[in-house]
């Protein structure tokens, strides 16, 4: 039995986020659960279930992947995800046990961006566009939403849009950790955009290793024009490992995870490349 | 809160407080099979399916489920004629000491349902997430195979 003392069901966006800014901080969005129920030890005055709000499923068309956030991750291990959104598909793939996946939600996952998100890297990675609801409604570049501070007051999650994947993209998603129902020590994920064999875009998140996700835009676009070569993939995650000091603490060391940092890039990158269809030359 | 559920097609009508789960319920109901565990989503003992589709109740509030169907091990078996998943854990003996059998055998009905015909990787893949500590899994995978066999012989459901 948690402490939850009032649970409230949402009918439609708006009463949900006007109910969270009448209430204010002592009220809180449930959407799975899946992470907020087990863990969540302090007594919470409200829950608004925002499950029913019908912001459920996935649209694929005019080139573009938009995905409703109460979509569950289950959901998104699809035939046809595979190929319009192959990051999506495969974080969802690596999120935690089939048992989670069927009742957690990837803006659920979102919205706790904070340690335990696989997905926050995943489209931190992509360059989604995060669709917000509430009194200061918006749409946001997600990178954009993590300069300005993340999430808060009534936001509420309603959808995320990403491009849809097109030729010479390649995504990578590595993630490491004691199993896959633990949280992971470090997870890298990569976008590549590339061209004759070099690097026309490039995007890399690191996850797991600070309380957000990190983006490393000025290490990325320093490997624009170049071509994808071993070197190029070594040579990217000396820097993103070189960039990040994370912190010991009773999961591994600083140094270890720092160490894994280089690793996970490097893999991410390789199976971006792969993906684009780059056969990588030393 | 009053919740409505569907047990094993038979509804209910329960007060439960706001932050009481669905296993905590399920066993207030008498639905035992519903073991509880771990309490945080990693064992799988706590497995129902809700909608078809199979979840961990410990990590779920039973308000959340509030208008759901739901499954639980007691429903498979009807008018005293064993679930062909059940039958296929009998024939190969692959329970254990049992506390994980109720989760494996309703996620091998959900599987089954999707996919008629896995691969031993694929079943592998499906209990990921229903742990045993008995270790004994090849007899697990053994008995799903076999029930998918059965199943696919004209086995019902």
């Amino acid at each position: 039995m948690k402490e939850f003392r009032q649970f409230v069901v949402a009918r439609s966006p708006e009463e949900a986020t006007q109910l969270k800014r009448s209430i204010g901080p002592g009220a809180l969005y449930l959407a799975g659960g899946t992470t907020f129920v087990p863990f969540v030890k302090a007594p919470v005055e409200v829950l608004i279930d925002v499950s029913r709000l019908g912001l459920s499923g996935v649209v694929v068309g005019g080139g573009k992947v938009a995905v409703g956030a109460t979509t569950r991750i289950a959901d998104l291990m699809v035939p046809e995800l595979r190929d319009t959104a192959p990051m999506l598909y495969k974080a969802g793939r690596r999120l935690a046990t089939p048992l989670v996946r069927n009742a957690a939600t990837v803006g659920g996952n979102l919205a706790y961006a904070f340690l335990p998100s696989d997905f926050g890297v995943a489209l931190l990675a992509t360059g989604a566009e995060i669709e917000i609801l509430g009194e200061s409604a918006r749409a946001v570049f997600i990178e954009d939403l993590l300069s300005d501070g993340w999430l808060g007051g009534d936001d509420l999650v309603s959808k995320i849009t990403l491009a849809a994947h097109g030729r010479g993209q390649g995504t990578g998603f590595a993630k490491f950790g004691r199993g896959e129902v633990d949280i992971a020590l470090v997870i890298g994920a990569v976008w590549l955009e590339a061209f004759g064999g070099e690097v026309r875009g490039l995007r890399i998140a690191v996850g797991q290793t600070s309380s957000m996700p990190v983006f490393l835009k000025e290490i990325a676009d320093g490997a624009v024009g170049k071509k994808v070569t071993r070197g190029l993939i070594e040579e990217v995650s000396d820097l993103a490992s070189g960039s990040m000091e994370p912190r010991d603490d009773y999961r591994a060391s600083g140094d270890y995870k720092k160490n894994l940092i280089r690793v996970m890039v490097g893999r991410a990158f390789a199976e971006a490349a792969g993906e684009a269809g780059i056969k990588i030359a030393d | 809160m009053l919740i409505k559920l569907n047990v094993n097609g038979e509804a209910f009508e329960v007060e439960a407080p706001a932050g009481e789960t669905l296993v905590e319920v399920l066993r207030r109901l008498g639905f035992k099979s519903v073991k509880d565990g771990c309490y945080n989503g990693t064992c799988g003992g706590c497995t129902v399916l809700l909608d078809g589709r199979p979840v961990a109740s410990c990590i779920m509030l039973a308000a959340q489920a509030d208008g759901h169907s739901i499954t639980t091990l007691e429903g498979l078996a009807r008018g005293g004629e064993l679930h062909p998943v059940q039958e296929a854990f009998l024939e190969v003996n692959a329970p254990q000491c049992g506390f994980c059998t109720p989760g494996m055998m309703l996620t091998a009905v959900s599987l089954l349902r999707e996919n008629p015909n896995p691969t031993r990787e694929e079943i592998r893949e499906a209990i990921a997430g229903n742990t045993c500590r008995c270790s004994g899994y090849v007899s697990v995978v053994d008995a799903i195979s076999l029930a998918a066999k059965k199943m696919s012989e004209g086995g019902n459901r």
